[in-house]
Protein backbone atom coordinates (compact mmCIF):
# COMPACT_ATOMS: atom_id res chain seq x y z
CA UNK A 1 0.00 0.00 0.00
CA UNK A 2 2.15 2.74 -1.35
CA UNK A 3 -0.20 5.50 -0.31
CA UNK A 4 0.01 4.66 3.37
CA UNK A 5 2.37 7.35 4.51
CA UNK A 6 1.88 7.87 8.16
CA UNK A 7 1.99 5.77 11.21
CA UNK A 8 -1.53 6.97 12.05
CA UNK A 9 -2.67 5.21 8.95
CA UNK A 10 -0.92 2.04 10.07
CA UNK A 11 -2.72 2.25 13.36
CA UNK A 12 -6.00 2.74 11.50
CA UNK A 13 -5.09 -0.25 9.33
CA UNK A 14 -4.53 -2.45 12.36
CA UNK A 15 -7.82 -1.30 13.83
CA UNK A 16 -9.67 -2.04 10.60
CA UNK A 17 -8.18 -5.55 10.52
CA UNK A 18 -9.22 -6.15 14.10
CA UNK A 19 -12.80 -5.35 13.15
CA UNK A 20 -12.54 -7.56 10.02
CA UNK A 21 -13.06 -4.71 7.56
CA UNK A 22 -13.29 -6.77 4.41
CA UNK A 23 -12.28 -4.04 1.99
CA UNK A 24 -9.13 -3.42 3.97
CA UNK A 25 -8.32 -7.12 4.26
CA UNK A 26 -8.82 -7.57 0.56
CA UNK A 27 -6.64 -4.61 -0.38
CA UNK A 28 -3.88 -5.71 1.95
CA UNK A 29 -4.06 -9.27 0.62
CA UNK A 30 -4.10 -8.35 -3.04
CA UNK A 31 -1.48 -5.63 -2.92
CA UNK A 32 1.16 -7.70 -1.20
CA UNK A 33 0.81 -11.06 -2.88
CA UNK A 34 2.91 -10.48 -5.99
CA UNK A 35 6.00 -9.49 -4.05
CA UNK A 36 5.82 -12.70 -2.03
CA UNK A 37 5.12 -14.73 -5.15
CA UNK A 38 8.16 -13.29 -6.90
CA UNK A 39 10.32 -14.06 -3.87
CA UNK A 40 9.15 -17.67 -3.63
CA UNK A 41 9.39 -18.39 -7.32
CA UNK A 42 12.85 -16.88 -7.52
CA UNK A 43 13.78 -19.22 -4.67
CA UNK A 44 12.84 -22.56 -6.19
CA UNK A 45 9.13 -22.39 -5.47
CA UNK A 46 6.04 -23.01 -7.59
CA UNK A 47 2.90 -20.93 -8.13
CA UNK A 48 0.69 -23.06 -5.83
CA UNK A 49 3.40 -23.06 -3.15
CA UNK A 50 3.53 -19.26 -3.29
CA UNK A 51 -0.21 -19.09 -2.71
CA UNK A 52 -0.14 -21.57 0.19
CA UNK A 53 2.74 -19.88 1.96
CA UNK A 54 1.25 -16.43 1.48
CA UNK A 55 -2.12 -17.50 2.87
CA UNK A 56 -0.47 -19.13 5.89
CA UNK A 57 1.49 -15.94 6.46
CA UNK A 58 -1.56 -13.74 6.05
CA UNK A 59 -3.48 -15.81 8.59
CA UNK A 60 -0.56 -15.66 11.02
CA UNK A 61 -0.34 -11.89 10.61
CA UNK A 62 -4.09 -11.60 11.20
CA UNK A 63 -3.94 -13.70 14.36
CA UNK A 64 -0.99 -11.75 15.70
CA UNK A 65 -2.84 -8.50 15.15
CA UNK A 66 -5.85 -9.86 17.01
CA UNK A 67 -3.62 -10.78 19.93
CA UNK A 68 -1.84 -7.41 19.93
CA UNK A 69 1.45 -9.07 19.10
CA UNK A 70 2.05 -6.62 16.31
CA UNK A 71 2.55 -2.91 16.91
CA UNK A 72 3.30 -0.72 13.86
CA UNK A 73 6.56 1.21 14.14
CA UNK A 74 6.84 2.83 10.72
CA UNK A 75 4.70 3.68 7.76
CA UNK A 76 4.91 0.37 5.91
CA UNK A 77 5.32 -1.79 8.96
CA UNK A 78 2.44 -4.17 8.39
CA UNK A 79 3.27 -4.78 4.74
CA UNK A 80 6.88 -5.47 5.69
CA UNK A 81 5.76 -7.73 8.51
CA UNK A 82 3.57 -9.75 6.15
CA UNK A 83 6.45 -10.13 3.71
CA UNK A 84 8.82 -11.13 6.49
CA UNK A 85 6.48 -13.84 7.80
CA UNK A 86 6.07 -15.19 4.26
CA UNK A 87 9.82 -15.19 3.75
CA UNK A 88 10.45 -16.97 7.04
CA UNK A 89 7.81 -19.57 6.31
CA UNK A 90 9.36 -20.23 2.92
CA UNK A 91 12.86 -20.49 4.41
CA UNK A 92 11.51 -22.95 6.98
CA UNK A 93 9.93 -24.97 4.20
CA UNK A 94 13.16 -25.05 2.18
CA UNK A 95 14.94 -26.34 5.25
CA UNK A 96 12.27 -28.89 6.07
CA UNK A 97 12.69 -32.59 5.43
CA UNK A 98 9.66 -32.49 3.14
CA UNK A 99 11.52 -30.27 0.72
CA UNK A 100 14.88 -32.00 0.99
CA UNK A 101 13.29 -35.37 0.28
CA UNK A 102 11.81 -34.32 -3.03
CA UNK A 103 14.36 -31.90 -4.39
CA UNK A 104 17.95 -32.14 -5.34
CA UNK A 105 19.74 -28.98 -4.27
CA UNK A 106 22.94 -28.33 -6.17
CA UNK A 107 26.02 -27.74 -4.03
CA UNK A 108 26.56 -24.16 -3.06
CA UNK A 109 22.87 -23.33 -3.20
CA UNK A 110 21.98 -24.61 0.22
CA UNK A 111 20.70 -22.00 2.58
CA UNK A 112 22.86 -21.06 5.47
CA UNK A 113 21.47 -21.86 8.88
CA UNK A 114 19.83 -18.88 10.50
CA UNK A 115 17.73 -18.62 13.56
CA UNK A 116 14.40 -20.24 12.87
CA UNK A 117 11.28 -18.14 12.66
CA UNK A 118 9.42 -20.68 14.77
CA UNK A 119 8.73 -19.59 18.30
CA UNK A 120 8.53 -21.72 21.38
CA UNK A 121 6.79 -25.05 21.64
CA UNK A 122 3.95 -23.38 23.47
CA UNK A 123 3.37 -21.13 20.51
CA UNK A 124 3.24 -24.13 18.20
CA UNK A 125 0.79 -25.88 20.50
CA UNK A 126 -1.49 -22.85 20.42
CA UNK A 127 -1.20 -22.65 16.65
CA UNK A 128 -2.21 -26.29 16.43
CA UNK A 129 -5.24 -25.74 18.66
CA UNK A 130 -6.30 -22.84 16.51
CA UNK A 131 -5.89 -24.88 13.34
CA UNK A 132 -8.03 -27.62 14.90
CA UNK A 133 -10.71 -25.04 15.67
CA UNK A 134 -10.55 -23.84 12.05
CA UNK A 135 -10.99 -27.38 10.74
CA UNK A 136 -13.81 -28.04 13.19
CA UNK A 137 -15.65 -24.94 12.02
CA UNK A 138 -15.24 -26.00 8.39
CA UNK A 139 -17.07 -29.24 9.21
CA UNK A 140 -20.16 -27.48 10.58
CA UNK A 141 -23.54 -27.23 8.86
CA UNK A 142 -24.29 -24.21 6.69
CA UNK A 143 -26.80 -22.63 9.05
CA UNK A 144 -24.49 -22.60 12.06
CA UNK A 145 -21.58 -21.43 9.92
CA UNK A 146 -23.61 -18.51 8.62
CA UNK A 147 -24.90 -17.52 12.05
CA UNK A 148 -21.48 -17.68 13.69
CA UNK A 149 -19.93 -15.80 10.78
CA UNK A 150 -22.40 -12.96 11.02
CA UNK A 151 -21.92 -12.62 14.75
CA UNK A 152 -18.19 -13.25 15.23
CA UNK A 153 -16.68 -12.18 11.91
CA UNK A 154 -19.05 -9.51 10.66
CA UNK A 155 -19.63 -8.37 14.26
CA UNK A 156 -23.34 -7.80 13.77
CA UNK A 157 -25.54 -7.33 16.81
CA UNK A 158 -28.04 -9.98 17.91
CA UNK A 159 -30.84 -7.66 16.85
CA UNK A 160 -29.43 -7.41 13.31
CA UNK A 161 -28.95 -11.17 13.22
CA UNK A 162 -32.52 -11.74 14.37
CA UNK A 163 -33.89 -9.66 11.52
CA UNK A 164 -31.44 -11.19 9.03
CA UNK A 165 -32.51 -14.74 9.89
CA UNK A 166 -36.09 -13.66 10.46
CA UNK A 167 -36.26 -15.00 14.01
CA UNK A 168 -36.69 -13.45 17.45
CA UNK A 169 -33.68 -12.02 19.29
CA UNK A 170 -33.91 -14.59 22.10
CA UNK A 171 -34.09 -17.37 19.56
CA UNK A 172 -31.01 -16.01 17.74
CA UNK A 173 -29.15 -15.97 21.02
CA UNK A 174 -30.09 -19.56 21.86
CA UNK A 175 -29.26 -20.74 18.37
CA UNK A 176 -25.84 -19.13 18.62
CA UNK A 177 -25.16 -20.98 21.88
CA UNK A 178 -26.27 -24.29 20.39
CA UNK A 179 -23.98 -23.76 17.40
CA UNK A 180 -21.10 -22.98 19.75
CA UNK A 181 -21.78 -26.23 21.64
CA UNK A 182 -21.68 -28.14 18.36
CA UNK A 183 -18.43 -26.46 17.44
CA UNK A 184 -16.99 -27.28 20.85
CA UNK A 185 -17.91 -30.93 20.42
CA UNK A 186 -16.21 -30.96 17.02
CA UNK A 187 -13.09 -29.31 18.46
CA UNK A 188 -12.98 -31.85 21.28
CA UNK A 189 -13.28 -34.68 18.76
CA UNK A 190 -10.39 -33.20 16.74
CA UNK A 191 -8.16 -32.68 19.76
CA UNK A 192 -8.60 -36.13 21.22
CA UNK B 1 -9.91 -28.58 25.92
CA UNK B 2 -11.45 -30.51 28.76
CA UNK B 3 -14.79 -32.32 28.49
CA UNK B 4 -15.59 -31.92 32.17
CA UNK B 5 -15.47 -28.15 31.91
CA UNK B 6 -18.86 -27.79 30.30
CA UNK B 7 -19.79 -24.20 29.84
CA UNK B 8 -23.33 -23.06 30.57
CA UNK B 9 -24.97 -20.53 28.27
CA UNK B 10 -24.73 -17.83 30.90
CA UNK B 11 -21.06 -18.44 31.58
CA UNK B 12 -20.33 -18.70 27.88
CA UNK B 13 -21.93 -15.35 27.22
CA UNK B 14 -19.93 -13.72 30.01
CA UNK B 15 -16.67 -15.14 28.67
CA UNK B 16 -17.63 -14.09 25.15
CA UNK B 17 -18.44 -10.57 26.38
CA UNK B 18 -15.11 -10.45 28.18
CA UNK B 19 -13.17 -11.55 25.09
CA UNK B 20 -15.08 -9.30 22.70
CA UNK B 21 -14.76 -6.33 25.04
CA UNK B 22 -18.49 -5.79 25.49
CA UNK B 23 -18.66 -6.13 29.30
CA UNK B 24 -19.20 -3.00 31.36
CA UNK B 25 -16.28 -1.77 33.47
CA UNK B 26 -17.74 -3.20 36.69
CA UNK B 27 -18.62 -6.55 35.06
CA UNK B 28 -15.12 -6.73 33.63
CA UNK B 29 -13.45 -5.99 36.97
CA UNK B 30 -15.57 -8.59 38.72
CA UNK B 31 -14.88 -11.19 36.05
CA UNK B 32 -11.14 -10.55 36.16
CA UNK B 33 -10.90 -11.03 39.89
CA UNK B 34 -12.84 -14.30 39.53
CA UNK B 35 -10.56 -15.33 36.72
CA UNK B 36 -7.41 -14.79 38.74
CA UNK B 37 -8.55 -17.17 41.45
CA UNK B 38 -10.03 -19.90 39.26
CA UNK B 39 -7.78 -22.10 37.08
CA UNK B 40 -10.77 -23.94 35.61
CA UNK B 41 -12.25 -20.63 34.51
CA UNK B 42 -8.87 -19.69 33.02
CA UNK B 43 -8.96 -22.88 30.97
CA UNK B 44 -12.52 -22.19 29.87
CA UNK B 45 -11.62 -18.67 28.76
CA UNK B 46 -8.70 -20.05 26.80
CA UNK B 47 -10.94 -22.67 25.14
CA UNK B 48 -13.54 -20.12 24.12
CA UNK B 49 -10.82 -17.83 22.83
CA UNK B 50 -9.44 -20.60 20.65
CA UNK B 51 -12.90 -21.35 19.29
CA UNK B 52 -13.66 -17.75 18.48
CA UNK B 53 -10.36 -17.20 16.72
CA UNK B 54 -10.91 -20.49 14.90
CA UNK B 55 -14.21 -19.14 13.57
CA UNK B 56 -12.57 -15.93 12.40
CA UNK B 57 -9.61 -17.80 10.95
CA UNK B 58 -11.83 -20.20 9.00
CA UNK B 59 -13.83 -17.34 7.52
CA UNK B 60 -10.68 -15.41 6.66
CA UNK B 61 -9.46 -18.51 4.83
CA UNK B 62 -12.64 -18.56 2.74
CA UNK B 63 -12.26 -14.88 2.02
CA UNK B 64 -8.63 -15.31 1.00
CA UNK B 65 -9.69 -17.79 -1.69
CA UNK B 66 -12.02 -15.16 -3.12
CA UNK B 67 -9.35 -12.43 -2.92
CA UNK B 68 -6.93 -14.74 -4.65
CA UNK B 69 -9.28 -15.66 -7.47
CA UNK B 70 -9.67 -11.96 -8.16
CA UNK B 71 -5.91 -11.53 -8.47
CA UNK B 72 -5.80 -14.42 -10.93
CA UNK B 73 -8.68 -13.15 -13.02
CA UNK B 74 -7.25 -9.63 -13.08
CA UNK B 75 -3.93 -11.04 -14.21
CA UNK B 76 -5.69 -12.90 -17.01
CA UNK B 77 -7.40 -9.78 -18.25
CA UNK B 78 -4.02 -8.13 -18.90
CA UNK B 79 -2.90 -9.10 -22.38
CA UNK B 80 -0.58 -11.92 -21.53
CA UNK B 81 0.45 -14.75 -23.77
CA UNK B 82 -2.32 -17.31 -23.64
CA UNK B 83 -1.51 -20.82 -22.60
CA UNK B 84 -2.05 -23.49 -25.17
CA UNK B 85 -4.41 -26.34 -24.28
CA UNK B 86 -1.41 -28.58 -23.97
CA UNK B 87 -0.77 -27.20 -20.50
CA UNK B 88 -4.11 -28.60 -19.35
CA UNK B 89 -2.86 -31.95 -20.49
CA UNK B 90 0.23 -31.35 -18.37
CA UNK B 91 -1.91 -30.83 -15.33
CA UNK B 92 -4.24 -33.65 -16.34
CA UNK B 93 -1.38 -36.06 -16.33
CA UNK B 94 -0.71 -34.78 -12.87
CA UNK B 95 1.50 -36.99 -10.86
CA UNK B 96 2.83 -38.97 -13.79
CA UNK B 97 3.89 -35.78 -15.51
CA UNK B 98 5.66 -34.43 -12.47
CA UNK B 99 7.40 -37.76 -12.05
CA UNK B 100 8.54 -37.62 -15.64
CA UNK B 101 9.71 -34.05 -15.22
CA UNK B 102 11.45 -34.99 -12.02
CA UNK B 103 13.17 -37.87 -13.74
CA UNK B 104 14.34 -35.54 -16.48
CA UNK B 105 15.70 -33.13 -13.93
CA UNK B 106 17.35 -35.89 -12.02
CA UNK B 107 19.31 -37.09 -15.00
CA UNK B 108 20.72 -33.69 -15.86
CA UNK B 109 19.41 -30.28 -15.09
CA UNK B 110 17.00 -29.24 -17.79
CA UNK B 111 17.50 -31.52 -20.68
CA UNK B 112 16.90 -29.95 -24.03
CA UNK B 113 13.57 -31.73 -24.30
CA UNK B 114 12.23 -30.29 -21.07
CA UNK B 115 13.08 -26.75 -22.15
CA UNK B 116 11.64 -27.22 -25.64
CA UNK B 117 8.47 -28.61 -24.24
CA UNK B 118 8.13 -25.72 -21.80
CA UNK B 119 8.68 -23.36 -24.71
CA UNK B 120 6.04 -25.10 -26.80
CA UNK B 121 3.62 -25.02 -23.91
CA UNK B 122 3.96 -21.31 -23.31
CA UNK B 123 4.95 -19.56 -26.49
CA UNK B 124 2.22 -17.50 -28.08
CA UNK B 125 3.19 -14.47 -30.13
CA UNK B 126 2.22 -11.06 -28.78
CA UNK B 127 -1.33 -10.38 -30.02
CA UNK B 128 -0.05 -7.26 -31.82
CA UNK B 129 -1.27 -3.68 -31.94
CA UNK B 130 -4.68 -2.55 -33.18
CA UNK B 131 -4.35 -1.62 -36.84
CA UNK B 132 -6.39 1.51 -37.28
CA UNK B 133 -3.96 3.04 -39.79
CA UNK B 134 -5.09 6.51 -38.89
CA UNK B 135 -1.88 8.35 -39.63
CA UNK B 136 -0.30 7.80 -43.00
CA UNK B 137 3.29 8.02 -41.79
CA UNK B 138 2.83 4.76 -39.94
CA UNK B 139 1.18 3.05 -42.85
CA UNK B 140 4.03 0.62 -43.62
CA UNK B 141 4.38 -0.32 -40.00
CA UNK B 142 0.69 -1.13 -39.61
CA UNK B 143 0.47 -2.79 -42.99
CA UNK B 144 3.08 -5.26 -41.74
CA UNK B 145 1.21 -5.53 -38.45
CA UNK B 146 -1.76 -6.87 -40.40
CA UNK B 147 0.50 -9.60 -41.84
CA UNK B 148 1.86 -10.30 -38.37
CA UNK B 149 -1.61 -10.69 -36.93
CA UNK B 150 -2.59 -13.00 -39.76
CA UNK B 151 0.37 -15.17 -38.81
CA UNK B 152 2.34 -14.34 -41.95
CA UNK B 153 5.52 -13.60 -40.04
CA UNK B 154 7.79 -13.75 -43.11
CA UNK B 155 5.84 -10.98 -44.81
CA UNK B 156 5.74 -8.90 -41.65
CA UNK B 157 9.46 -9.28 -41.04
CA UNK B 158 10.47 -8.37 -44.58
CA UNK B 159 8.29 -5.24 -44.51
CA UNK B 160 9.45 -4.21 -41.05
CA UNK B 161 13.11 -4.77 -41.82
CA UNK B 162 12.97 -2.25 -44.67
CA UNK B 163 11.73 0.51 -42.35
CA UNK B 164 14.35 2.97 -41.12
CA UNK B 165 15.77 2.33 -37.67
CA UNK B 166 13.89 4.11 -34.95
CA UNK B 167 10.51 3.92 -36.67
CA UNK B 168 7.93 3.81 -33.92
CA UNK B 169 10.74 3.90 -31.38
CA UNK B 170 11.30 0.60 -29.59
CA UNK B 171 8.02 -0.80 -30.80
CA UNK B 172 9.43 -1.88 -34.17
CA UNK B 173 12.43 -3.60 -32.57
CA UNK B 174 10.17 -5.41 -30.13
CA UNK B 175 7.79 -6.73 -32.77
CA UNK B 176 10.66 -7.74 -35.04
CA UNK B 177 12.04 -9.81 -32.18
CA UNK B 178 8.73 -11.47 -31.43
CA UNK B 179 8.02 -12.07 -35.13
CA UNK B 180 11.38 -13.82 -35.54
CA UNK B 181 10.68 -15.95 -32.51
CA UNK B 182 7.23 -16.86 -33.87
CA UNK B 183 8.98 -17.66 -37.15
CA UNK B 184 11.14 -20.21 -35.29
CA UNK B 185 14.28 -18.11 -35.58
CA UNK B 186 15.23 -17.65 -31.95
CA UNK B 187 18.77 -16.51 -32.75
CA UNK B 188 17.46 -13.55 -34.74
CA UNK B 189 14.90 -12.88 -32.01
CA UNK B 190 17.66 -12.60 -29.44
CA UNK B 191 19.58 -10.21 -31.70
CA UNK B 192 16.63 -7.82 -31.50
CA UNK B 193 15.39 -8.44 -27.99
CA UNK B 194 18.67 -8.67 -26.03
CA UNK B 195 19.90 -5.12 -26.86
CA UNK B 196 16.37 -3.80 -26.38
CA UNK B 197 16.23 -5.34 -22.91
CA UNK B 198 19.43 -3.48 -21.99
CA UNK B 199 17.97 -0.07 -22.78
CA UNK B 200 17.12 2.11 -19.81
CA UNK B 201 13.40 2.52 -20.38
CA UNK B 202 12.17 0.51 -23.32
CA UNK B 203 8.53 0.28 -24.30
CA UNK B 204 7.23 -3.23 -23.57
CA UNK B 205 10.03 -3.72 -21.01
CA UNK B 206 8.44 -6.71 -19.28
CA UNK B 207 7.25 -8.24 -22.52
CA UNK B 208 10.71 -7.87 -24.05
CA UNK B 209 12.26 -9.78 -21.15
CA UNK B 210 9.51 -12.37 -21.35
CA UNK B 211 10.05 -13.16 -25.04
CA UNK B 212 13.81 -12.95 -24.60
CA UNK B 213 13.45 -15.56 -21.85
CA UNK B 214 11.40 -17.77 -24.15
CA UNK B 215 13.97 -17.38 -26.93
CA UNK B 216 16.75 -18.50 -24.58
CA UNK B 217 14.57 -21.36 -23.41
CA UNK B 218 14.18 -22.51 -26.99
CA UNK B 219 17.96 -22.30 -27.38
CA UNK B 220 18.20 -24.45 -24.25
CA UNK B 221 20.08 -21.69 -22.42
CA UNK B 222 18.39 -22.15 -19.04
CA UNK B 223 20.60 -19.69 -17.18
CA UNK B 224 19.83 -16.76 -19.46
CA UNK B 225 16.21 -17.83 -19.76
CA UNK B 226 15.77 -17.70 -16.00
CA UNK B 227 17.52 -14.36 -15.76
CA UNK B 228 15.27 -12.76 -18.39
CA UNK B 229 12.11 -14.30 -16.96
CA UNK B 230 12.99 -13.04 -13.50
CA UNK B 231 13.58 -9.58 -14.90
CA UNK B 232 10.23 -9.74 -16.67
CA UNK B 233 8.24 -10.67 -13.60
CA UNK B 234 4.93 -10.93 -15.50
CA UNK B 235 2.52 -13.64 -14.30
CA UNK B 236 3.34 -15.64 -17.43
CA UNK B 237 7.09 -15.37 -16.80
CA UNK B 238 6.65 -16.42 -13.19
CA UNK B 239 4.68 -19.49 -14.21
CA UNK B 240 7.46 -20.64 -16.50
CA UNK B 241 10.07 -19.88 -13.85
CA UNK B 242 8.08 -21.93 -11.38
CA UNK B 243 8.10 -24.87 -13.77
CA UNK B 244 11.81 -24.45 -14.33
CA UNK B 245 12.21 -24.58 -10.56
CA UNK B 246 10.26 -27.77 -10.10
Amino acid sequence: MGEVKHIDQQIALVKAIKSNDEMVLKKLYQENFRKVEVHIIKNKGSVPQAKDIYQEAFLAMYQNIKEDKFVPRNETALQGYLFQISKNKWTDFLRSSQFKKTTHIPDGLQLKEETSSNGSELRQENDQKELNAIHAFQKMGTECKKLLEVFYFQKKSLREIASLFDIGEASARNKKYRCIQKLRALVLATNS
Amino acid sequence: MNTENNISQELFETIEGYLMGTLSESEKAQFESQLQADPILQQQVSDVKTMLSGIEGAILKDRMEVFHEEIESNANSIPEPIKKPRRTLYYGLGFAASLALFAMLYFGPFSENANKSLYDTYFEPDPGLPTTMGSTSDFEFYDAMVDYKKGDFNAAISKWETLPNGTKGDTLTYFLGVAHLANTNETKAIEYLAPLSQQPNPAFAKETQYYLGLAYLKKNDTVNAKRALEASGTPGALKILAELNQ
